[in-house]
């Protein structure tokens, strides 16, 4: 049984001038999304403030000293949790495309092999144990890598990895175990802070993006994880057919899943251990960034990273702005994940055979 | 340029399914794989592209031994047209044959000028300019099947391989199958192929293997392999084999006998 989802694009471009435009269009998109998600907020800033203040940025000028507080606001909080989201969006789509491509199946999620469960495992030992909050991305981020070498090892054992299908089973397994052992720590805390703390992690938000702190530690791990698929960029195409095809179009294909793995499963990871569980966002966005330009990676990549970091900066912008509180993202993206994806399921050709 | 089957075993795991198998295949030849369901051609046929580990004998193309090349190298004299066609997604019939190129391509490259060039020179060569930019997952079955042929000749292969080419397609995409085997045979290709009707080997083999229950292998002249005795036995009904002289060509036909 599988399920194809053949999203055809359709409209009087087609080829290549077509997903250039579309990849044109994504980019301005976002400039101005950033744009005016920095002008955006509780701080009351004009718009003519804001972008004096960005002029005066762009070109190196001294900041007049009676801004300092709009300065702040712009540059130290908003700015960095801009960016931050446009990153996590970005590497959790393409984590998403990278697994949908490797495993032949558009309905697979970036936690496909337990990048999650495992991550949720290592925070709530953390909020736990009382550490710090680099110490608690920290945890998180070994255990998600953790949790997925596990199933890579096992899978291998089992498959002698061979089978993709072992792959996602154990994938499965690890992800079911490791959430089983992240209620029981949930459920052995009895004080209700760390309880709440926990829950609220696992909601995934980004108002804790620390100003300054978290988005440079994403930018390392965004640009480690989106070389390799970069440089592969290509061959990953040829795994469309299955392994079998792929090895007879010359290509070694359990070095080249590795390497997908390792590069998606980097993104994953640091993107949850930093922001918290964010669903649906590396699931549906590939379908989109599909329905855009195709396919063919060498121009999913672009397309995933630009309409992931969209899509999340509008989410975001829309939590911080039109919603009370500091309401978790990761909630918002699941309530407008559901129907989105319904509609995917209509547009999209089904085979079931 | 030959390939040299010389007294292969393979099967899966520790379960040996065919043994001792030997074969010379010229370029340039149609060498046809025929056997009742089961008996192990897709297994050899899984062997001698390298997808399976040979149990014994070797498997060597012009002295080098299969064994020792890397898999694009072998990806650059072997291609492969699979029988199954499926892909979830829906790649341009231009890009499923760029895909083809992958083996001339380091391990970071992507296809440049002279890849386009080869891809859209294989298309052209089986005449299907015209699917150019369609989608690979909205065409017919006999189309995709051409795209594959088009994907392994991008490869520019000495072999192609194929997998029961005619097994999934209507009877007027069976004979366009075969003839264009034939051609590309004539062009100095070596074709191996897997099949389930003796017909379609009178139409375009040179040489036949045919793999027969009890374990024994006939392999030769397809009409030194093929009689109504052979392929009674190989398949367990009573077979005729019928020559029609013909004033253009030599058609032979092949046919179950009720009693």
């Amino acid at each position: 049984m599988s399920f194809s989802s053949t999203l055809t694009r359709r409209g009087p471009l087609r080829g290549p001038r077509r997903e250039n435009l579309a990849l044109l269009a994504l980019g301005l998109a976002l400039l101005l999304t950033m744009f005016i998600s920095l002008g955006l907020g509780r701080a009351d800033i004009s718009w003519s403030e804001t972008i004096r203040l960005l002029g005066l940025k762009l070109t190196g000028q001294a900041v007049d000293p009676a801004l300092r507080r709009e300065e702040v606001v712009l540059f130290s909080i908003r700015l960095p949790r801009i960016l931050l989201a446009f990153m996590v969006g970005a590497a959790l789509s393409l984590a998403g495309a990278a697994y949908q491509a490797l495993f032949r199946n558009p309905m697979v999620a970036p936690d496909i092999l337990g990048v999650s469960s495992g991550a949720g495992v290592g925070a709530s030992l953390a909020i736990v144990w009382g550490l710090p909050t680099i110490g608690l991305h920290l945890m998180a981020f070994l255990f998600g890598l953790g949790a997925v070498f596990l199933v890579v090892f096992v899978a291998r054992i089992v498959g002698q990895g061979k089978s993709i299908l072992v792959l996602i089973l154990v994938g499965v397994v690890v992800s079911s175990l490791f959430g089983a052992v992240g209620s029981f720590i949930k459920y052995l805390s009895v004080d209700d802070q760390t309880l709440s703390a926990m829950v609220l992690w696992l909601m995934g938000s980004f108002a804790q993006s620390g100003a300054w702190r978290n988005a440079p530690i994403m930018a390392v791990a965004l640009a480690l994880g989106v070389i390799p698929l970069y440089l592969t960029r290509w061959r990953v195409n040829a795994l469309a057919f299955g392994e079998e095809e792929a090895q007879a179009l010359g290509v070694n294909v359990e070095k080249l899943r590795l390497f997908v793995i390792f590069a998606s499963t980097l993104l994953t990871a640091s993107a949850v251990a930093l922001c918290g569980l964010i669903g649906w966002v590396g699931l549906i966005i590939p379908h989109l960034a599909r329905f855009l330009v195709g396919p063919n990676f060498s121009r999913l990549l672009p397309a995933t990273l630009l309409g992931g970091g969209l899509f999340m900066l509008v989410v975001d912008s829309v939590v911080r702005v039109a919603l009370p509180g500091e309401m978790p993202v990761g909630i918002v993206t699941s309530i407008l994940g559901a129907p989105l994806f319904i509609y995917i399921l209509c547009v999209g050709r089904k085979v079931w055979n | 340029m030959e390939l040299i089957l010389d007294n292969i075993s393979c099967g899966y795991g520790k379960r040996v399914i065919l043994q001792g198998f030997s074969a010379a295949i010229p370029t340039g030849q149609v060498f046809c794989l025929l056997g009742p369901n089961g008996i192990g051609k897709t297994t050899l046929f899984k062997a001698i592209l390298g997808l399976l580990p040979l149990k014994a004998g070797r498997a060597s193309l012009d002295q080098s031994d299969l064994r020792t090349l890397s898999r694009p190298k072998r990806a650059r004299l072997m291609g492969y047209v699979p029988q199954s066609q499926f892909t979830p997604f829906a790649f341009s019939v231009l890009d499923v044959v760029l895909m083809g190129r992958t083996a001339h391509l380091g391990p970071w490259g992507r296809p440049g000028r002279v890849d386009y060039q080869v891809a859209e020179d294989s298309l052209a060569r089986l005449g299907l300019e015209f699917l150019r930019d369609r989608y690979f997952t909205e065409l017919s079955g006999g189309e995709r099947q051409m795209v594959l042929i088009a994907r392994a000749l991008a490869q520019e292969p000495m072999f192609l391989m194929m997998d029961e080419p005619t097994s999934n397609l209507d009877f007027g995409n069976q004979a366009k199958t075969l003839r264009i085997i034939r051609q590309l045979a004539d062009q100095g290709l070596g074709v191996v192929l897997t099949t389930h009707y003796p017909d379609h080997v009178f139409q375009c083999g040179d040489q036949a293997a045919l793999l027969k229950p009890d374990g024994s292998q006939l392999v030769g002249p397809l009409r030194r392999v093929l009689t109504a005795e052979n392929l009674s036995e190989a398949y367990g009904v009573p077979v005729a084999v019928l020559e029609w002289p013909d004033k253009r060509q030599d058609l032979t036909i092949c046919r179950p006998v009720y009693d």
